[in-house]
């Protein structure tokens, strides 16, 4: 026992003695919840749209009032000729034009001839952003012509579900959990193991009466811990800074996110049985690790709109499962019978990962 | 007698090389038994066969009774050892290191230090600093009271001594005859051959094979082509009263530490100057300021007429320079360092390539050039570093312990270099912890604590001190200013 | 004339190495095959539960209709809301149409006719994309207004990721790489022996960078290479504009690597700071969200961000076909961040403490 003391502490100096690690990785989840909660948003605004008129009449200028007044629409030019417009999109100055056509007002406001043109270099935005100007533009026709909107059109209400205010913010908490978590317990474990490797120290403590898989499972004992205090930290900075309020069971939330941690760790302890440079665990655990969990947690990116193939391998990236996991408790704040099925794919990754390492670790040198 | 360890036809390759061919050997229970050998013999295969962290290709060996490969749990129980490259942890400091490495040992600080006191008195000055921050030699020190620190039935201990000062040293075998009378097995391998005399028995290995296994003194005479050269001899005609370098009051601190502390001295043109110290004495850091790597405190220094304060990039045009630490690049091939430095220093192109030839012919490389340097044996990659920190001819090299670890053959060889060297003009400024090479020098200073307490010829220096040889002057001079500054600490 | 022999010397250190090289081949090469597919927020096949209250010919058209669109893929027609909001909570089903009862007649009336939507919102983008399709849809048929996409007619998002995506493997193998091999030799000791010969601090930065600012283009080469084997994109402005902003950009972030690993101890540490700072830097680029959909405080930060202003060149060029004169603005912002970080380079390596 005192023995496992003394290694823990050992193990926090080396922590903590490295300022500029340490403060990244206290840093990092406050960083990336402030970022991706307030910089971050696929929102629609402010989008720096162009007008294109010949016809300075009150009609054009009413539609040009109602585009610039809401909060999605920002008109910065007014544009003579479809040249200035093509300058205009290739200095990347202007994602949305309106043309309109050239006697807007003598055309009984005919809207044949009204074009909504979009940068589609983001074809997302580009669709969003143009049915939003439709929306706009038409219901300030239908204030000119003094008619209903949609004297032709089906009214639809439509309803957000579990994220009413359509904040991203919702969405890529679970994903930064499990990027932090397997940053901190997968990576820094190996790296930290594998550093003894190739100092030398591994030698001496081999030698030592200490039973060496006891040495290894009690260097991964301080990432325990710190990735503890990193699950409160993003925990209360999504509940209280970003207003994401934990919907399901807080239990259920915490036992997942302990068996991912587990997952984590043994993978973290595997890849240091398989490595014996820290370059090379560096580099297994950013590439094959870190992009896959950042491609494939769901924090930016679908996984269902995503070819079979990769969906196929992203079964195979545990973040996966502990993220869509986190999305249900969570946020939907559904009962832990919903979430069988990632809590029983995180379970066999755990058995699966503890028996191969069990089997790699070596008690000797190569 | 019983036999603690038995070691029965041990054969182990790592690829095509062959590491230990065929070893048979027994270790007595509480003997001090001695494996010496040039570098790359197969020293370390074999500790750490015995310590358990290899297996063996072919042959068995215990350890007390308990078969190597089977029983290596009842083994690590009972063993202490110490690897070559005994690594501490740099961002510990120097107590948290002691008590860790007291802890998984099963034991604490206190029950032994009785053990250690004496080395560790020497580095408990700055025993909250960390690891990462001593110098070479007072890690080594460190490493030897974590080493020590509890009580094995049998110690392992592979090379401790290099890079560490005679007066420690001496301290240390006196801490293993303690050890030995408490009935402790100790089996250790040196470079050094004083200590090599002190063990009960050794075994000259070379090439993986044990040549013979006897009493010190019949090994060293059957062997002593290799492990008793006789010394060298040089006369010096070249030197002349023109100083190339020009120390007055040099000053070095670190925070409140003076590391260098008012140091004055002059070399001069064509000597080979010794510079001799204790561990932690500030050697390096004075010969870092003089290379120009470090800015002095305060104080003055001239090296080939240039000041080391505002001229250091003149300085670095004219001398040499080979580090404590074996710097080439290990990833290049010998001819390949040779170029790139030659380079560097703006030798001709067309000159580089007939020049290294040359080269590799004189230090008996040519047939290497193409081998990569992390393949060669250190021996050979203390000359090829030699040699490229001449090349460019200066006037002037400083070579920072540059024989640390290997045989007395290859260092006598290495010193064969530096006469020829020094017979073409050039300045050597050597620093060593090997008494014999430092008679090997025209003219010697010992610092001690960041002072220089005597400089002059190796000759003059015996007899001022009334001493048969350089390492009891060391001994008075050094042993003297640990008891007064025990005592400043203590009042 | 030092710099050849040190230059020679990277390369063949390099070339000794077993892994890097072929990490600088293959990671692009994997980069690019991959992440476009991966990386894609086109949402397709949203899984819809349509509850249709009227069961009359024109309720049914428009389920024919949305399960024919190629956005939707019509999961199940439940009875009742709570039923589909179960499907939705078990996360079978994305999006929920429901058609009132008397929607047919309302509409042969000449009256408006209402539906109702619910989309899972959980996902931000797919729920607000889904809301978008599902209008369009409905409303197509009387839409009276032309639309135009310009750039990406066919609203393909890898077209939009790719180019974007060539800056992400520039940042990793020109910025990381350089950084680790400075720490390396910090590591191995050999960088004193270099700093007691005369090889001045220039020197030996240039030779630190050069062999990277050739990996950097062979790289970019591979990369549009790619793009074009694969996806079928061929730059629309001119190459020599590309080349010439790449060269600055990976001046810069060559120069960063070693700002960072000059500050550094050990690699662990230059590493995780240089993650640190490239991801900040990545997401704040406009690499997957727009710039202007940042709050006005998140727009200040992103102007010192030297990614964003390469990521606007390279879709500007590869995409929109602008000219040299069109992308002056972040060229010079490129070119002040470019000698910044390689002065900080220069001056940060110490040879004398």
């Amino acid at each position: 026992m005192k023995q496992f003391v003394a290694f823990i502490r050992k193990e926090f100096y080396h922590i903590f003695r490295d300022r500029r690690t340490t403060l990244i990785l206290i840093g990092m989840p406050i960083t990336q919840i402030i970022l991706f909660g307030f910089a971050i948003s696929t929102e629609v605004k402010n989008v720096q749209t162009a007008i294109l008129s010949n016809s300075p009449d009150i009609e054009t200028r009413h539609v040009i009032d109602r585009l610039d007044a809401s909060e999605y629409f920002t008109i910065k030019y007014i544009v003579h000729s479809s040249e200035e417009l093509n300058e205009l999109f290739r200095q990347n100055k202007i994602e949305l034009a309106i043309a309109f056509p050239d006697d807007f007002n003598k055309q009984r406001l005919d809207t044949e001839n009204l074009q909504i043109i979009a940068d589609a270099t983001d074809p997302n935005q580009a669709i969003i952003r143009s049915t939003y100007a439709n929306g706009i533009i038409s219901t300030a026709l239908a204030e000119l012509r003094q008619t209903s909107p949609g004297e032709h059109l089906t009214l639809v209400h439509s309803r957000l579900l579990y994220n009413p205010r359509m904040q991203s913010t919702y969405n890529f908490v679970p994903g930064i959990m499990g990027l932090i978590l397997m940053l901190i317990c997968a990576m820094m474990t190996s790296i930290s193991i594998v550093r003894e490797k190739e100092t030398g120290t591994m030698e001496v403590l081999l030698v030592s009466p200490m039973n060496a898989l006891f040495v290894t499972l009690s260097k991964a004992v301080p990432y325990f811990v710190l990735s503890l205090l990193n699950l409160a930290t993003i925990l209360l900075l999504s509940v209280f800074v970003l207003k994401v309020p934990v919907a399901g069971s807080l239990a259920t939330l915490l036992g997942i996110s302990l068996l991912f941690i587990f997952v984590s760790l043994a993978l973290g302890l595997f890849i240091s049985c398989v490595t014996r440079t820290q370059v090379a665990a560096m580099l297994i655990s950013g590439m094959v690790l870190m992009i896959p969990t950042i491609i494939f947690s769901g924090i930016i990116f679908p996984i269902e709109s995503m070819p079979t193939v990769l969906q196929g391998i992203s079964c195979l990236i545990p973040a996966r499962w502990y993220a869509s996991a986190v999305r249900k408790v969570m946020i939907e704040g559904v009962p832990f019978a919903f979430v069988l099925q990632e809590t029983g794919i995180l379970m066999a990754m755990a058995i699966l990962l503890v028996i191969l390492t069990t089997r790699k670790f070596k008690n000797r040198l190569e | 007698m019983e036999h603690i360890i038995e070691i029965n036809h041990v054969s182990k390759r790592y690829g095509k090389v062959k590491a230990l061919l065929d070893v048979t050997l027994q270790v007595r229970k509480g003997e001090v038994f001695g494996l010496i050998g040039p570098d790359g013999s197969g020293k370390s295969t074999l500790f750490r066969i015995l310590t358990t962290l290899l297996l063996a290709d072919s042959g068995t060996a215990t350890v007390n009774g308990w078969n190597t490969a089977k029983d290596f749990k009842q083994i690590r129980r009972i063993v202490g050892y110490m690897p070559g490259k005994f690594s501490l942890y740099q961002d510990l400091t120097v107590k948290e290191n002691l008590e860790f490495f007291a802890t998984i040992f099963h034991t604490t600080v206190a029950a032994h230090y009785e053990q250690i006191r004496e080395i560790y008195e020497q580095i408990a000055p700055f025993r909250d600093r960390q690891a990462g921050a001593l110098s070479g030699g007072m890690k080594q020190k460190l490493a030897l009271c974590c080493a020590l620190i509890h009580e094995p039935a049998i110690l392992f201990l592979d090379e401790p001594t290099t890079g560490v000062d005679p007066v420690s040293r001496k301290e240390f075998w006196e801490i293993l005859r303690r050890l030995q009378e408490r009935g402790i097995t100790i089996m250790i391998s040196t470079p050094f051959m004083d200590e090599a005399r002190r063990c009960d028995r050794i075994a000259f290995i070379q090439n993986g094979e044990i040549k013979d296994v006897d009493s010190p003194t019949v090994i060293l005479e059957r062997f002593k082509d290799i492990l008793c050269p006789p010394p060298l001899t040089h006369k010096n005609s070249l030197t002349d009263s023109q100083p190339v370098i020009q120390v007055k009051q040099l000053v070095k601190q670190f925070g409140n530490f003076t590391a260098v502390d008012h140091i004055s001295f002059e070399v001069k043109r064509g000597e080979i100057f010794g510079f001799l110290g204790a561990n932690g004495a500030g050697k390096t850091t004075a010969m870092r300021i003089l290379c120009g790597l470090s800015r002095p405190t305060s104080g003055e220094a001239l090296v080939m007429g240039y000041d080391v304060r505002t001229q250091s990039e003149d300085i670095k045009r004219h001398i040499g320079y080979m580090s404590q630490k074996f710097s080439l690049y290990e990833d290049l091939s010998v001819r390949e360092n040779i170029r790139l430095f030659a380079g560097i220093y703006g030798v001709p192109d067309k000159d580089i390539a007939p020049r290294s030839d040359q080269t590799l012919h004189r230090i008996g490389l040519f047939d290497e050039r193409d081998t990569l340097v992390k393949e060669l044996p250190l021996g050979w990659k203390q000359r090829l570093a030699f040699s490229i920190s001449i090349f460019h001819e200066p006037r002037l090299v400083f070579l920072d312990e540059p024989t640390g670890g290997v045989d007395p053959a290859t260092r006598r060889q290495f010193w064969q270099f530096i006469y020829h060297a020094a017979d073409q003009g050039i300045t050597i400024f050597v620093t060593t912890h090997y008494m014999d090479e430092a008679e090997y020098c025209d003219r010697i200073s010992i610092m001690v604590d960041g002072q220089i307490k005597a400089l002059d010829t190796p000759a003059n220096l015996k007899r001022r001190f009334t001493a048969k040889d350089l390492d009891e002057v060391f001994q008075q001079l050094t042993r003297n200013a640990t008891n007064l500054s025990k005592q400043n600490h203590e009042s | 004339m030092k710099l050849r022999y040190l230059v020679e010397k990277e390369f063949k250190q390099l070339k000794r190495n077993s892994f890097l090289p072929r990490l600088i081949l293959i990671f692009p090469c994997m980069l690019m095959l991959v992440i476009p597919w991966a990386t894609t927020q086109e949402i397709k096949d949203l899984r819809i539960s349509i509850i249709d209250n009227d069961h009359s010919p024109s309720s049914q058209r428009l389920t024919r209709q949305i399960a024919a669109s190629r956005y939707f893929q019509l999961k199940n027609t439940p009875k009742t809301y709570s039923e589909a909001l179960s499907f939705v909570e078990r996360d079978e089903t994305d999006i929920i149409l429901e058609i009132p009862n008397g929607f047919e007649k309302e509409q042969v009336n000449g009256r408006q006719a209402s539906v109702f939507i619910a989309a899972n919102a959980v996902n931000g983008s797919k729920g607000i994309l889904g809301n978008s399709y599902l209008q369009q849809i409905l409303s197509s048929p009387k839409s009276a207004y032309s639309l135009r996409y310009l750039f990406n007619p066919t609203l393909d998002y890898k077209v939009f990721m790719v180019p974007a995506l060539m800056t992400m493997i520039l940042v990793l193998l020109c910025g990381f790489l350089p950084a680790l091999n400075v720490v390396s030799e910090k590591e191995s000791g050999t960088i004193e022996q270099i700093n007691v010969t005369p090889a001045s601090r220039l020197t030996f930065t240039l030779a630190k960078l050069l062999p990277y600012w050739i990996i950097g283009f062979i790289v970019l080469n591979l990369c549009m290479f790619f793009a074009w084997l694969v996806y079928g994109q061929i730059p629309e402005g001119s190459v020599g504009t590309i080349y010439l902003a790449t060269f600055v950009f990976i001046l810069l972030v060559s120069g960063f690597g070693l700002v960072i690993s000059n500050h550094s101890a050990t690699m662990q540490q230059a590493m995780f700071v240089m993650w640190f700072c490239m991801l900040v830097f990545i997401l704040m680029s406009g690499l997957f969200t727009p710039i202007n959909s940042m709050p006005q405080w998140a727009q200040l930060i992103t102007r010192i961000n030297p990614l964003r202003y390469f990521m606007e060149i390279m879709r500007m060029v590869y995409l929109k076909g602008s000219a040299f004169r069109d992308i002056l603005p972040q060229m010079g912002m490129l070119a002040v961040f470019a000698i910044l970080f390689n002065t900080w380079a220069v001056f940060s390596y110490k040879k004398q403490k």
